[in-house]
């Protein structure tokens, strides 16, 4: 190897880029690394479509991924859930509220309304699954998440961004006790048929 | 004269006939329509799922794997 004029530095110093002129040979290096900065910052519409593409993927696999999760819920359901006595249920006033836990470890909201009707809901908003808190000064059921607001005494939505109401808790009365027996599905579809 | 500069994937990309670039912008945009579609059905799908209303997801599935479909159609149909 030839020692450089200018010392061992300017050995390393990277060559000056200039537009290719006639009798240019391509230096081996250009030749493996034939693109400029700008060109390497540049994203082609192929590129985007592919970016697209995967996005899509990802989404579609989102998609089957619930048929998935409501088929293995559906399957873990078909058990009956066992009776649940709610402690504490006798003890509420008109206007308050009480959070339990069902046998399925699902979360609940026992609210007993102003008319002393006794009604309990799945906690989870149906919008994206915030937990619903009680709003006792105006008389209503909230997701603190988005606003979102529910009937106390038939689980309907009020207003805000959920499309429909909140799953229904079935509960039964023996000897002055409270006891949650199960769900009750497809509530909001069965009033809507109703109310029509 | 300056000879033009040996080809590189670049400089092929950019020679377009004129056609083709609103026909690509045209399948850009449906693509993108496309997977804001599918977004919007996948957020359906969870407000069904936590509802209950379960018999909808699968409809809701097979349109997003439609769009899919589409979308990598639309990503193979597109210029190098």
């Amino acid at each position: 190897m030839t020692p450089s004029p200018n010392g061992p530095a300017a050995a390393h110093r990277r060559p000056a880029l200039r537009p290719a002129e006639a009798g240019d040979e391509i230096p081996l290096w250009r030749q493996h690394f034939p693109l400029d900065h700008e060109e390497d910052l540049r994203r082609s519409r192929r590129e985007f479509m592919k970016l697209l593409a995967l996005v899509s993927g990802g989404f579609s696999l989102g998609s089957v991924g619930l048929v998935v999760k409501a088929a293995v819920a559906k399957v873990n359901h078909r058990a009956a859930l066992p009776t649940m006595e709610i402690a504490g249920a006798a003890d509420l006033k008109p206007g308050e509220s009480l959070g339990f836990t069902m046998p399925d470890d699902v979360p609940a909201l026992l609210v007993k309304t102003a008319e002393g009707q006794l009604a309990a809901y799945d906690r989870r908003c149906t919008h994206l699954s915030c937990p619903v808190l009680w709003n006792s000064a105006e008389h209503r059921i909230q997701c603190p998440c988005h606003k979102g607001a529910f009937d106390p005494a038939t689980g309907e939505v009020l207003f805000g961004p959920p499309q429909r109401g909140l799953t229904h808790v079935t509960l039964e009365t023996h000897a002055g006790k409270t006891f949650a027996t199960g769900y009750e599905t497809r509530k909001g579809m069965e009033r809507r048929h109703d109310s029509t | 004269m300056t000879p033009p500069r040996p080809a590189t994937p670049q400089s092929v990309r950019r020679t377009r006939s004129p056609g083709e670039g609103i026909v690509g912008v045209t399948r850009t945009l449906f693509a993108v329509a496309l997977v804001t579609l599918q977004m919007w059905l996948l957020q359906i799908g969870m407000e069904d799922l936590l509802s209950g209303h379960t018999e909808v997801l699968w409809p809701l599935a097979a349109m997003s794997l439609v769009c899919f479909a589409f979308t990598v159609w639309l990503f193979r149909a597109s210029k190098a």
